[in-house]
């Protein structure tokens, strides 16, 4: 196992920012995101998890997608360029990790690839930071995440006395600890620290299945009552990958682009004539509830929720998944 | 109005408000030439450019 | 506080059990002890729900709307800030008077969850007040049909001076370190739409932002079309906002969206004299009304 001390992490930083866009966990405005690294500052890698998940570096909030342009009876298309920039994310907690397998199974299987988010992922390095500490709002072993050990990333870090242990998981990874050079020192017996121990457990086990019998149970009612009907949920949810298409048009010119959307917006489901399937807010939230805990598992095997408890810390009522699943799982059919 | 583009740091005289009745065309077209030289002295607007 | 959840509790019961009201609204626990989020009881038996302590924090004024169709009566619990949100709605005609009925609270302030959530459970004792609560004017309830005795009296009116102070602290930078100011606080509003939907003066029946195909407003989350949001909003509840500081509160992104509420109701008081939305039923509005002497400079 290899080790950097920590005032050795920013040098390590600017060596992989040679060639690459480096994002890591960083303040803003009272705040913590990734923000790329230009060579120096504060770093913000304690506990806890960014505010918003890295999934924006991937699947941005607003992206144009083609640009067009009206000659008489002629149009033309012009494509964007290729988003073929390589990045290094640094510091994703393993809840975040797990993410990304989540949305590669909504943007890249079941036979279409989304093309725009392919270049981004094929292009971006992952580097896990251990989870040593959790927050109150974590839940990620619920879903079988180990906090301790991410999936599916290129780099594991843990956090120990005075620095980080690092392990290469994948080639890129090993890659990516050569260009350190001598920043890394050997640490033949070192042992990675324990993982945290979130403090809210929740069993999932059933929930699917509950759920596919209860659409119309008087429940969804009841849990609705207090939501505002606000995005801030589905926004700052790693695993949410709503978007919408539109276009802006100015004269003869003018592009299409995507952005986020959200299940919680009369407009998401508003069809052109006006009538809405979703028409009031327990429709919307129970949509929000049955995508994570039963429509992903029936159509990926897998629960659209990492446990990342972000919902739950911002959300401005308090609708805390957790106790939506053990209410589900409590309710008489 | 105004004043609160002013507080967000953009050039208040980009917007401006008066009330001319249909029945006043002079004024109107005064109006409009006056907003259109306080514009061109400003120049183009740079701020709340996407992408800039 | 005890006094007063226990008197909320038994009124609730008694209101639902005579049938005078359908449903009651007031807060209950929520995941964590810094959390009291809304609860809404409509079976007596299940009145012990609910809860008053320092974190009963959300404004339950705009609820009201989601039941305006209904013939339900409902019965909701007001601080100073919730009754004036009440007021709000009724002026914009939104509600109706007879099927409320309001249970006043004096607010001694609540405390902010967020820092609760960072100082620990153990430390509740020295949990400040809430951002929003700093400067009320208002502790106790504007409007209500009964008064709640407690045993803990209402925190006096906040002093005057501080409410304008971040107004001041804005004001006081250049053009270019203000719209630094705000663009940079705006680049990260991620149009969640959680400080409208919050809002007790926004009760328009369809908001111009969910109707993203009438140009107005592109739903590109990116720097114009963000601020027009923000300008939009702002001057939309110019002269109606009560200063109940929840869109603040319950912005994601910490976007300080009341030193903009606050600029204008400042402006405002210059302008048409000193005004405080949702204190007094007759009052209107300064900018819902018109005076031959109103000043020329009202746009």
């Amino acid at each position: 196992m290899l080790k950097i001390i920590r005032d050795k992490l920013p040098e390590l930083l600017t060596a992989w920012a040679r060639g690459a866009r480096v994002l890591v966990p960083r303040e803003r405005g009272g705040t913590r995101v990734f923000l790329p690294w230009e060579g120096e500052g504060e770093l913000a890698l304690g506990q806890g998890n960014t505010l918003e998940p890295p999934k924006d570096l991937f699947f941005p909030r607003t992206e144009t997608m083609y640009r067009y342009q009206v000659q008489g009876k002629d149009a033309s298309l012009a494509e964007e360029p290729a988003a073929d920039a390589r990045q290094v994310l640094v510091g994703v907690r393993s809840c975040d990790a797990k993410s990304l397998a989540i949305m590669d199974d909504a943007f890249l299987t079941k036979g279409y690839v989304d093309e725009f988010y392919r270049q981004r992922r094929e292009n971006t390095r992952v580097i896990a930071l251990a989870c040593t500490e959790a927050s109150p709002t974590c839940f990620c072993t619920a879903f079988g995440i180990d906090p301790g050990r991410a999936e599916g990333v290129d780099v594991q870090m843990w956090p120990v006395e005075g620095g980080y242990l690092l392990e290469a998981v994948t080639e890129a990874g090993q890659e990516l600890l050569r260009q350190a050079g001598d920043l890394l020192a050997e640490e033949g017996d070192a042992q990675p620290p324990a993982a945290a121990v979130p403090p809210l457990q929740v069993d999932v086990s059933g929930v699917t299945e509950k759920l596919q019998r209860m659409f119309e149970h008087p429940y969804w009612t009841a849990v609705s009552r207090k939501c505002l009907g606000c995005g801030a949920c589905t926004y700052l949810c790693p695993t949410c990958y709503c978007f919408d298409i539109q276009g802006e048009n100015q004269g003869d010119s003018g592009y299409k682009f995507r952005c986020w959307d959200s299940c919680m917006f009369s407009e998401y489901t508003r069809m052109a004539g006006g009538h809405n399937p979703r028409p009031s807010k327990k429709e919307r939230l129970r949509n929000r509830f049955l995508h994570k805990l039963q429509y992903f598992p029936e159509r990926y095997g897998k629960f659209a929720c990492v446990g990342c408890g972000r919902c739950l810390d911002r959300c401005p009522v308090n609708v805390d998944i957790t106790r939506v699943i053990r209410e589900v799982k409590e309710v008489t059919l | 109005m105004q004043r609160v583009l002013q507080y967000m740091g953009l050039e208040p005289e980009r917007f401006q408000a008066r009330w001319v009745s249909g029945s006043e065309g002079p004024r109107f077209a005064e109006t409009i030439t006056r907003l259109t030289e306080d514009i061109r002295a400003l120049g183009p607007n740079r701020k709340l450019r996407d992408g800039a | 506080m005890k006094g007063i959840q226990e008197q909320m509790r038994a009124r609730a019961r008694e209101l639902l059990a005579q049938g005078a009201v359908q449903m009651v609204i007031g807060w209950e626990k929520g995941t964590f002890w810094y959390l009291s989020p809304p609860a809404f009881v409509t079976d007596p038996e299940d009145c012990d729900r609910l809860v008053w302590d320092e974190f009963c924090t959300n404004n339950l004024a705009k609820y009201l709307l989601d039941y305006k169709h209904t013939g339900d009566r409902i019965a909701l619990f007001v601080k100073g800030c919730d009754a004036r949100g009440i007021v709000r709605l009724l002026q914009d005609n939104q509600i109706d008077r007879e099927k409320v009925y309001l249970i006043g609270i004096k607010c001694p302030g609540v405390k902010d969850g967020r820092q609760a959530a960072a100082l620990g459970e153990a430390r509740r004792g020295e949990v400040p007040l809430a951002e929003k609560c700093r400067y009320c004017t208002h502790p106790e309830p504007v409007l209500y049909d009964e008064l709640l005795a407690g045993d803990a009296a209402a925190r006096e009116a906040a002093p005057g001076e501080g409410r304008f102070a971040e107004v001041a602290k804005v004001e006081a930078m250049s053009p270019d370190e203000r719209y630094a100011f705000w663009t940079a606080a705006y680049d990260r509003c991620l149009r969640c739409y959680a400080c409208r939907n919050v809002c007790p003066a926004c009760n328009c029946r369809e908001c111009i932002f969910d109707r993203s195909q009438s140009g107005w407003c592109g739903k590109q989350m990116q720097r114009s079309e963000n601020m027009f949001f923000a300008i939009t909003r702002a001057m939309h509840v110019a002269g109606r906002c009560i200063e109940c500081g929840e869109c603040e509160r319950v912005c994601p992104e910490g976007i300080p969206i009341m030193a903009l509420n606050k600029k204008i109701i400042k402006d405002l008081n210059e302008l048409f004299g000193e005004y405080e939305a949702g204190v007094d039923l007759e009052k209107m509005p300064p900018l819902g009304q018109y005076k031959l002497d109103d000043p020329e400079e009202f746009h």
